[in-house]
C-alpha cells in the first residue's frame, strides 16, 4: 500500500462500506485521492455554507422538547394571527362587464350564505377565538411557571452550595476540637 | 372474529396505504374477515374502505382485532383509545416536529402532539414497527419491548415492476448524462438543500454532464421558495428536476433512468425507495441516519458527516468504478430478498400466529 493521501483519516470516520468483502481502504483511498487532485486544481472552493445559510437562516438541531419557552411564544402569536375567518372579495378583470359581475355576484354569494353558511361561520370564529384566548392563557401560565422553576432551581443550587460549605466548616471545626483533645 | 385495520387516510402512491392493503389482501387469502376504515379516502380506493366514523360501530366487540396504523396525531386516535378490540399499534415512525418549524405549523403540531401521546397508545397487545429504530424509540416511550417486534412494512415492488415505464421521458433523458436520483416527499427532514449542494460539487467540479431527478410531492411552498431560491444561486435550473408527485409508471421510469441514488435524508423511519432502487440496480449513496443502515444492511455505501466534497467524490467513484459498481448493486440484490413480498407476508403470518388468530 502507497502513501495515503492527506484527509485520509477524516474519511475512515466518514465513509462507510457496508460490504465486509470489499476493501475499504482501498475505497478511502481513492476518494480521498480524487479529492486531493481537484483541490490542488483549485475546485471546492465554494463557499456553498454561506450560501445555504443566505437563503436558509441557520439550522438549528430538531429538538422535540416541549418546554422550548421562544417555540411556544411563536405558535401562540401563529395562532392569534389565523384565528378569524377571512372572507376574500370577489374581483373581475373582465373589461367593461367586470364591476357588474362583481355586483352580481356579491349579490349571489350574500343570497346563497346568509342563512346556512354564515351561521356555520360564526360559530366557528366564536370557537377560533375561544380556543386561541384559551390557548395563550395556558402558554402565558405555562411560561411563568417554567420561569418561576428556572428561579427555584437556581435558588436550590445556591442553597445547596451554602449547606455544603457549612457542613465543611463545621466538619473542620469538629477535627479541630478532635486533635485538641 | 373481524381484523379491522384503522389508519389516517387512504390515499393512492401512499406507503401506509399500500402497506395496508397488502395486509388486507393477505388477511382475505387467509379466510380472515377484514375491513378498512380510514379519515380520508381517495375516490378510487372508496369500494375497498369505509370513513372511520363507521369503526365505531364495531369497536365494542372483545374478540375483533384491531390494527391502528400511526405516523402522526390524528383524530381517530379517540377510537383506538376508547375500542374494546384486542389492539395492535403500527408504528409507522413520526418526523421530528422541529423540522416544519417556520414552514407549516399544522404538521409541526399533528407531529408534535403525536410524538407527545405516544405513551397513552401503550394500551395494546403488540406494537409493530417498521425498524429496529422504530421499536427502540417505541421502548424509551415506555412500552415494554416484549411487546413491541420489528416488521417492514409491504413495499409496492410487484406494482412497481408491471407500470408501464414512460418512453418518452425514457427517450428525452437517456442521453449520456450521468442522472441522479432522489425519491421522497420535499420536506426539511429530507434534507433536499444538502442534496443540492453535493449535486453541485459534482456537477460543477467533476462532471457538467450530470442531473438530478428529485422526485415527491411537493406541499410546503415556503421550503419550496427556498429550494428553488438555493436553485438558481448555484445556477443549477437546467440540471436540477423537481418533478412532484409521480404516477408509479413515471416512478419506474426515473427508476430506470437513474445511474445512482443519493440521499441526505435525516429522519426515516424505514425509507422505501432503497428498497425500490434495490430492485430496479441502483446503486444507493446515503447519509447514515435514522432507519438508514437498518434498511440497507450490508448494501450501498453510507457517509457520516455531511461534507459535500467528499461525499461528491465518493459519488464519482461509484458511477465510475464497473467493479465496485456492480458489486453494490450484487449486495443490494442480496439485501433485496430481505424485502420480498414472501418474507414480509410470512413476517406478518407469524405475527398473527402469536397473537393467536391464525
Amino acid at each position: 500500500m502507497g502513501q495515503q493521501p492527506s484527509g485520509f483519516d477524516k474519511l475512515e470516520d466518514t465513509l462507510e462500506r457496508r460490504d465486509s468483502a470489499l476493501d475499504a481502504t482501498a475505497f478511502r483511498q481513492a476518494v480521498a485521492a480524487g479529492l486531493a487532485c481537484r483541490r490542488a486544481a483549485g475546485a471546492y472552493n465554494d463557499d456553498l455554507a454561506s450560501v445555504v445559510g443566505a437563503v436558509f437562516g441557520e439550522k438549528a438541531a430538531p429538538d422535540e422538547s416541549m418546554g422550548d419557552p421562544t417555540a411556544l411564544s411563536e405558535l401562540v402569536a401563529e395562532l392569534a394571527k389565523s384565528w378569524p375567518i377571512q372572507e376574500l372579495p370577489f374581483v373581475s378583470r373582465v373589461p367593461v362587464f367586470g364591476r357588474l359581475i362583481v355586483l352580481v355576484r356579491n349579490a349571489w354569494n350574500w343570497m346563497s350564505t346568509q342563512w346556512y353558511v354564515r351561521p356555520l361561520i360564526q360559530q366557528q370564529v366564536v370557537f377560533n377565538a375561544l380556543a386561541t384566548q384559551t390557548i395563550a392563557t395556558l402558554a402565558a401560565n405555562q411560561m411563568e411557571l417554567a420561569e418561576r422553576l428556572r428561579v427555584a432551581e437556581a435558588e436550590v443550587m445556591a442553597l445547596r452550595a451554602r449547606l455544603a460549605a457549612t457542613e465543611e466548616t463545621s466538619h473542620r471545626g469538629d477535627t479541630g476540637v478532635g486533635a485538641k483533645l | 372474529m373481524i381484523v379491522h385495520q384503522l389508519g389516517p387516510s387512504l390515499l393512492v402512491g401512499d406507503a401506509i396505504t399500500y402497506d395496508m392493503l397488502e395486509i388486507a389482501r393477505r388477511l382475505a387469502s387467509w379466510e380472515l374477515e377484514t375491513r378498512l376504515f380510514a379519515g380520508v379516502i381517495s375516490p378510487d380506493l372508496l369500494s375497498q374502505a369505509r370513513h372511520e366514523a363507521e369503526y365505531a360501530a364495531f369497536m365494542g366487540n372483545p374478540n375483533d382485532l384491531l390494527f391502528y396504523h400511526y405516523a402522526a396525531y390524528a383524530t381517530n386516535v379517540a377510537l383506538y383509545c376508547r375500542s374494546a378490540n384486542r389492539k395492535v399499534l403500527v408504528y409507522h415512525n413520526i418526523t421530528p416536529a422541529a423540522y416544519f418549524r417556520g414552514y407549516d405549523v399544522y404538521l409541526e403540531m399533528t407531529c408534535r402532539s403525536g410524538r407527545l401521546i405516544l405513551p397513552s397508545l401503550r394500551g395494546c397487545e403488540l406494537v409493530l414497527a417498521d425498524s429496529d429504530v422504530n421499536r427502540a424509540e417505541l421502548v424509551r416511550f415506555g412500552f415494554p419491548a416484549e411487546r413491541t417486534v420489528s416488521r417492514p412494512p409491504f413495499v409496492p415492488l410487484e406494482a412497481l415492476a408491471q407500470a408501464s415505464e414512460n418512453h418518452h421521458l425514457l427517450r428525452r433523458y437517456s442521453d449520456g448524462f450521468s442522472n441522479f436520483l432522489f425519491v421522497g416527499r420535499v420536506a426539511p427532514n429530507k434534507a433536499y438543500e444538502d442534496l443540492i449542494c453535493i449535486f453541485h460539487c459534482y456537477h460543477r467540479h467533476i462532471n457538467p454532464r450530470s442531473r438530478f431527478f428529485l422526485v415527491g410531492s411537493r406541499f410546503l411552498p415556503e421550503y419550496d421558495r427556498r429550494l428553488a431560491a438555493l436553485v438558481e444561486a448555484l445556477g443549477l435550473q437546467e440540471h436540477v428536476i423537481f418533478t412532484g408527485k409521480v404516477s408509479l409508471g413515471d416512478l419506474k421510469t426515473y427508476y430506470l433512468l437513474a445511474d445512482l441514488f443519493l440521499s441526505a435524508s435525516r429522519h426515516e423511519g424505514f425509507c422505501m425507495p432503497l428498497v425500490e432502487c434495490m430492485a430496479f440496480d441502483v446503486p444507493i449513496v446515503a447519509l447514515a441516519a435514522a432507519a438508514v443502515p437498518e434498511t440497507l444492511g450490508e448494501a450501498g455505501v453510507l457517509y457520516h458527516q455531511m461534507d459535500y466534497p467528499l461525499v461528491a467524490e465518493t459519488v464519482h467513484l461509484v458511477l465510475n468504478d464497473e467493479d465496485l459498481r456492480q458489486r453494490i448493486i450484487q449486495k443490494q440484490q442480496e439485501r433485496l430478498r430481505d424485502f420480498s413480498p414472501g418474507r414480509i407476508e410470512a413476517r406478518l403470518r407469524e405475527i398473527l400466529g402469536r397473537l393467536g388468530v391464525l
